[in-house]
């Protein structure tokens, strides 16, 4: 791995913010998040770690719409960047590469 | 479907508008501007969706659950993640500075300062506490608060309420209860700090124009003033002393900065519905206050000022009204509010009760009735007039009179009977009788006679009720005292008789006579305006001398002053070189000249809280402790001014320094030096931690005591501690502590007919019947019988028989001026009380005799008490209440630790003045007292510790090694002095005047060296003192008078004891200084 380290929940919410693309923001992560992983998280937990995610530059932001539902507030749009998407492939492989040196099924129980 | 799905998106749109706005409130306060908008909007789209989320079915549980998530969810923002974004903008690097001033807004910074400034003052009480029960009333407040009694009239039933509140954060550990309730003054105090420093934002906006946007310098001009004069009165003497211990005044300090604050608020408010819910806060506030302490009624005209200058348009006729009508309301609180309802409430009880013959409390109880339907009728229908102002008032009037609603504890509390039921306002005679304060008199104020006047008559002007079996019947009456007019006069200032010599030395009177008009008013500008207020401001803000009553302050010629040792030790000399008082005067004039009206509305509270209050309580000559507390309404007016000084110092510093940053951090540091050298200086004499003597010499007078015996006291600082000690620490309770000046009264008498935990009731020969408060026995004046003698069990019989030829003009008589008591001295001494060794002393008949030419209701009980108890139960008195009793005891107390046991031995030597039990005081005194601190050089003592309570531990130690030396036993005794001398030495609390027993009894145990050397550090002191006391010409003061009696005494004990060259030395010394004095006094004359 390079030298950025990601944990398991900051890698959670980048693969979100990746995989959502132009709807990704605080409280969508959140739902998809509960339908998707099954997860309750706080909303302030994946703030905190949208902020932490943007400050190590895997992610940027802009404001986006607005809606009645969010009471004519903006929403912050997060978009992953390439740093951000190599450190995720990067992690995917590697995370291959050691799930290959699990043995697969051990045949000799008995 | 669409139409369905309109309908839902319609309800949501409701719903949205049901969303709690105080936790947004609370989010936008600590989390960044810059990610505000998205974090709110994530919110209210996880709100709407928690909402709505079971489709069709909104229902109220759903709406709930959505509004706890919703809060949880702001709670859980409240992380480092989130908060810490603030302080990145904050990392001093130049590209972050604009991201600060767009991030900071003013109200934000406002509110960060405000609260850094609440908890720098948090952190010094909290490190300054009082670990125990303060001496004075606080040792009081904490035993009644912790098990809701009845204290002294006129009650603080809101501080006990919150005080019993805080007491539980002792979780059980009774030793923790003081220190908790001390707690309450610190968190006031520093509330109050928080608000006044918003307060003098408040009020230097108004001098300075503030644009909308980033913060500019002037902005920070303004946090710095409120910085400054904030922390310059969270670390000025007299509010600092209040911070640190259980006294009323921190959280009365805290209710009048309140309702400051909240007008201050007020004015700024541009909705008429929101402001008039402030002014109902407000009147809330003040009718809470009235249930811990009056002081920030006094603000009152100087809202009606703030309130004047936002409403209408300023005319000089118009001030004068809005300054009528706050003095009126004070008055309308003060007179009408707070006594009048009560006895009108009392009135009705008599009515119904007496009159119509129902139950008690059916009075008080109609009352309490039409009150409130008057009260609810008059909210509705001026609601329905839609008379916003009316309304306003009468609300306002209500939420007073709930604030006030907290007395109602009181009356529930002492029906209760708790131990502590001080003058026990069980009815609505008695209550009104407890809040008026009717115990401790009247003084005039208006019209009035002057100390010198004669009472020519009575008049009286009424009953006094008390409950009786059915209805309420007469008691006393109560009268007026009258003089004669030319003996009288408008504006009686000097007008206590008893303060007389005082009074004739302040005004240079000859003896009898009268004062006159001229003469009284310098009194009153001189005495107590200047001595007993201007001296404590000056204390403040300028420093003070020393701690020892009537220190002066610091004046300029004193401040490079070389002093001798023992004087510039004194831990309370502060000298903050007058640099907090000018900086007031600075801002006093800077506000005087950029914006008068607000200028007056400082200056008016400056007034209302000192000045006024002197004029009003009209004080009597001397107190019995420094009232520099009483005032600490006009210091926090003051500071207002020193913090303004930044701001006016800004203004000259603009005229000579271009640079705008550079006159900001001049003005700021320059006026942040008043609090620095505020702090600085009172820091070792306001820090009371380790120390424990005042309740410790508490335990130490309890424990002095026999099992169950009754223990007489003097009040106040020898008695408070030891209720402390029994209701809170549990200790000895199975003793009983009876004050003597109470005793006088019926219902203290009744009280001690009840068990009081293991203290079982007490046993009398007279009924409650002769001890009523109408009966005949309030006092007993001497009168010549011609009787040598009255034996005592004779003379309580007739007195309970009520024989008429004792009685004259509704009073019973004392037919002699002695009275016996009989002793079966064999029954005596089978019982063991006598101590080993006295047995020959056993007298057959004890003999009291009168000391002036009254007994009191007080003796009587003694009287009765001693020769009811017959020898079973111990009585006790101590030290003080020795010298109160009117009758003569001391030939028959016998020491015992540090109090004495009244015995049938009589002391048979004149230059012994008591006996002493050895075995039993050495074995309390050296084993089972507690002297926690008393050897600590850091701890901090004032007078109240040394005068009063360790030198009574010294002398007691002292006759304890005299008798023993008397029975030969030289060892023991050195072992005493030793003991004395390692546990209270000079190090920690300097030598006082027992120390000349001390040294002379050294010299007769054989310890000579530490004798001559106690001697010589003794004498040089008391040389290096005197010796500048009499080249500072001070007069023949207390200070000089102590030096030279122990200079004295140490020459003549190494004289005696063959020290000859130190004793010559020390000797010509004394009579030079003496004949310095002498020369000195008939230049003078």
């Amino acid at each position: 791995m390079g030298k950025e380290y990601l944990g398991e929940f900051e890698e959670l919410i980048l693969t979100l913010v990746a995989a959502l693309q132009e709807d990704a923001y605080g409280a969508a992560i959140a739902e998809e998040l509960e339908t998707r992983v099954k997860r309750e998280a706080n909303l302030s937990a994946i703030h905190v770690t949208l902020y932490r995610l943007e400050d190590k530059g895997f992610i940027k932001s802009s404001f986006g719409g607005s809606t009645n539902e969010r009471g004519g507030r903006r929403k912050r749009i997060y978009t992953i960047t390439n740093a951000g998407m190599a450190i995720l492939k990067a992690m995917k492989e590697s995370r291959m590469e050691l799930w290959k040196l699990v043995p697969q099924l051990k045949m000799n129980i008995g | 479907m669409k139409e369905a799905l309109n309908n839902i998106d319609m309800m949501k749109q409701e719903f949205s508008g049901l969303i709690p706005k105080f936790p947004f409130r609370l989010l936008e306060w600590f989390c960044p501007s810059h990610l505000y908008e998205e974090i709110e909007g994530d919110l209210i789209q996880r709100f709407n969706r928690d909402v709505s989320q079971s489709s069709q079915l909104l229902n109220r549980k759903n709406l709930r659950k959505a509004k706890y998530r919703l809060i949880w969810s702001v709670i859980c923002f409240f992380r480092p993640g989130i908060i810490l974004k603030n302080v990145n903008a904050l990392n001093l690097s130049w590209t972050h500075v604009n991201l600060f001033k767009r991030d900071f807004n003013f109200k934000k910074t406002n509110d960060l300062i405000g609260w850094s400034v609440f908890f720098i003052s948090l952190f010094v009480y909290s490190f300054t506490l009082e670990e125990t029960a303060s001496f004075w009333d606080c040792s009081e407040f904490i035993a009644t608060s912790y098990k809701l009694q009845v204290p002294h009239p006129p009650g603080a039933p809101l501080f006990l309420l919150l005080g019993r509140f805080f007491s539980l954060f002792s979780f059980g550990d009774p030793t923790k209860v003081a220190y908790a309730i001390n707690m309450m003054s610190a968190l006031s105090s520093a509330l109050t700090i928080l608000l006044l420093y918003w307060s003098i934002v408040l009020i230097a906006k108004k001098l300075i124009v503030i644009t909308k946007g980033s913060i500019d310098d002037k902005k920070w001009l303004v946090f710095a003033a409120g910085i400054v004069g904030s922390l310059s009165y969270a670390f000025s003497d007299s509010f600092w002393f209040s911070a640190v211990e259980a006294e009323v005044y921190a959280m009365s300090s805290l209710f009048t900065a309140f309702v400051v604050w909240a007008i201050l608020k007020w004015d700024t408010m541009k909705d008429e519905a929101e402001a008039n819910r402030w002014i109902i806060l407000v009147a809330y506030v003040l009718g809470l206050s009235i249930g811990v302490h009056l002081l920030n009624l006094l603000t009152l005209p100087a809202l009606a000022l703030i309130y004047y200058f936002k409403k209408f348009k300023t005319t000089k006729w118009g001030v004068a009204l809005a300054l009528v009508t706050g003095c009126v309301s004070i008055l309308f609180v003060n007179d009408v509010i707070i006594p009048g309802l009560p006895t009108l409430a009392g009135h009705f009880e008599l009515f119904f009760v007496n009159t119509m013959g129902l139950f008690f409390g059916s009075g008080v109880l109609v009352f309490v009735l039409l009150l409130v339907t008057a009260l609810v009728f008059a909210v509705r229908y001026t609601h329905r007039l839609k008379a916003a102002t009316a309304n306003t008032f009468v609300l306002a009037l209500s939420f007073l009179l709930i604030g006030y609603g907290t007395y109602a504890t009181i009356v529930i509390r002492a029906n209760f009977d708790p131990p502590i039921n001080e003058n026990a306002p069980k009815d609505i005679m008695s209550f009104v009788r407890y809040l008026r304060r009717e115990q401790y008199g009247s003084r005039p104020l208006m019209f009035g006679p002057y100390f010198t006047a004669n009472p020519v008559s009575i008049s009286y002007t009424g009953f006094k009720y008390v409950k009786g079996k059915d209805k309420y019947v007469t008691a006393e009456r109560t009268f007026d005292i009258e003089y004669a007019p030319n003996e009288q006069t408008i504006l009686p200032r000097a007008w206590y008789s008893e303060d007389k010599e005082e009074y004739k030395r302040i005004m240079n009177l000859k003896e009898g006579e009268q004062p006159t008009f001229s003469q009284n008013m310098v009194y009153m500008f001189s005495h107590q305006i200047g001595t007993m207020y201007m001296r404590y401001f000056m204390w403040n803000f300028a420093g003070r001398e020393n701690d020892v009553q009537g220190a002066d302050w610091l004046k300029p010629s004193e401040w490079f002053k070389k002093l001798p040792s023992a004087l510039a030790d004194n831990k309370a000399r502060n000298n903050f070189f007058m640099i907090p008082f000018l900086l007031g005067l600075i801002g006093m004039f800077y506000q005087f000249t950029k914006d008068t009206k607000n200028f007056f509305v400082v200056a008016l509270m400056f007034f209302m809280l000192g000045t006024a209050i002197v004029l009003y309580l009209n004080s009597r000559a001397t107190e019995p402790r420094e009232r520099d507390y009483i005032y600490v309404g006009s210091y926090y007016a003051f500071t207002f001014w020193i913090g303004l000084s930044v701001l006016g110092l800004a203004e000259i510093a603009q005229r000579i320094i271009q640079n705008k940053k550079i006159i900001v951090a001049f003005a700021s540091s320059v006026g942040i030096l008043a609090p620095a050298i505020m702090i600085y200086q009172g820091w070792d004499d306001h820090d009371r931690s380790n120390r424990f003597f005042s309740a410790d010499t508490a335990h130490n007078s309890l424990v002095s005591c026999d099992k169950n015996g009754i223990v007489f006291t003097g009040g106040d600082n020898d008695t408070f501690p030891l209720w402390y000690e029994q209701e809170v620490e549990n200790c000895r309770t199975d003793l009983r502590v009876l004050v003597l000046s109470y005793s006088n009264g019926d219902w203290y008498i009744d009280q001690t007919t009840r068990q009081a935990y293991q203290s079982p009731p007490f046993k009398y020969t007279l009924t409650p019947h002769d001890y009523r408060q109408a009966g005949l026995n309030n006092y007993l004046t001497y009168a010549d019988f011609k009787i040598k003698s009255i034996d005592a069990k004779e003379y309580l019989n007739l007195l309970r028989k009520e024989h008429p030829s004792l009685q004259e003009a509704g009073h019973n008589l004392l037919p002699s001026r002695v009275i016996t008591l009989q002793i079966n001295k064999e029954e005596v001494l089978k019982k063991g009380i006598i101590p080993h060794g006295m047995e020959n002393l056993v007298v057959d008949q004890m003999e009291l005799k009168l000391k002036g030419t009254t007994l009191d209701k007080a003796d009587l009980l003694f009287l009765d008490l001693l020769t009811t108890a017959n020898w079973e139960r111990p009585i006790y008195v101590n030290y003080t209440s020795m010298s109160q009793l009117n009758l003569d005891v001391s030939p028959y107390a016998v020491q015992e630790g540090n109090a004495y046991h009244i015995l049938p031995v009589r002391n048979p030597r004149n230059d012994r003045d008591y006996l002493v039990d050895t075995d039993k005081t050495y074995d309390r005194m050296l084993n089972q007292f507690k002297y926690r601190g008393l050897d600590d050089p850091s701890v901090y003592y004032t007078e109240d510790y040394k005068v009063q309570h360790v030198m009574n531990h010294r002398n007691n130690l002292n006759s304890l090694a005299q008798a023993l030396l008397d029975k030969g036993e030289k060892e023991k005794a050195a072992t005493v002095l030793n003991f004395s001398l390692e546990k209270m030495p000079d190090a920690a609390i300097a030598y006082d005047p027992s120390v000349r027993d001390t040294v002379s009894l050294l010299f007769r145990a054989g310890e000579k060296q530490k004798a001559k050397d106690i001697a010589t550090v003794v004498g040089k002191r008391a040389l290096e003192t005197a010796s500048y006391l009499v080249a500072e010409k001070v007069g023949l003061t207390f200070e000089l008078r102590k030096n030279l009696y122990l200079l004295n005494a140490m020459q003549q004990l190494l004289l005696e004891n063959q020290e000859i060259v130190l004793a010559e030395q020390f000797s010509s010394e004394y009579e030079r200084l003496i004949e310095h004095l002498q020369n000195e006094n008939e230049v003078g004359q």
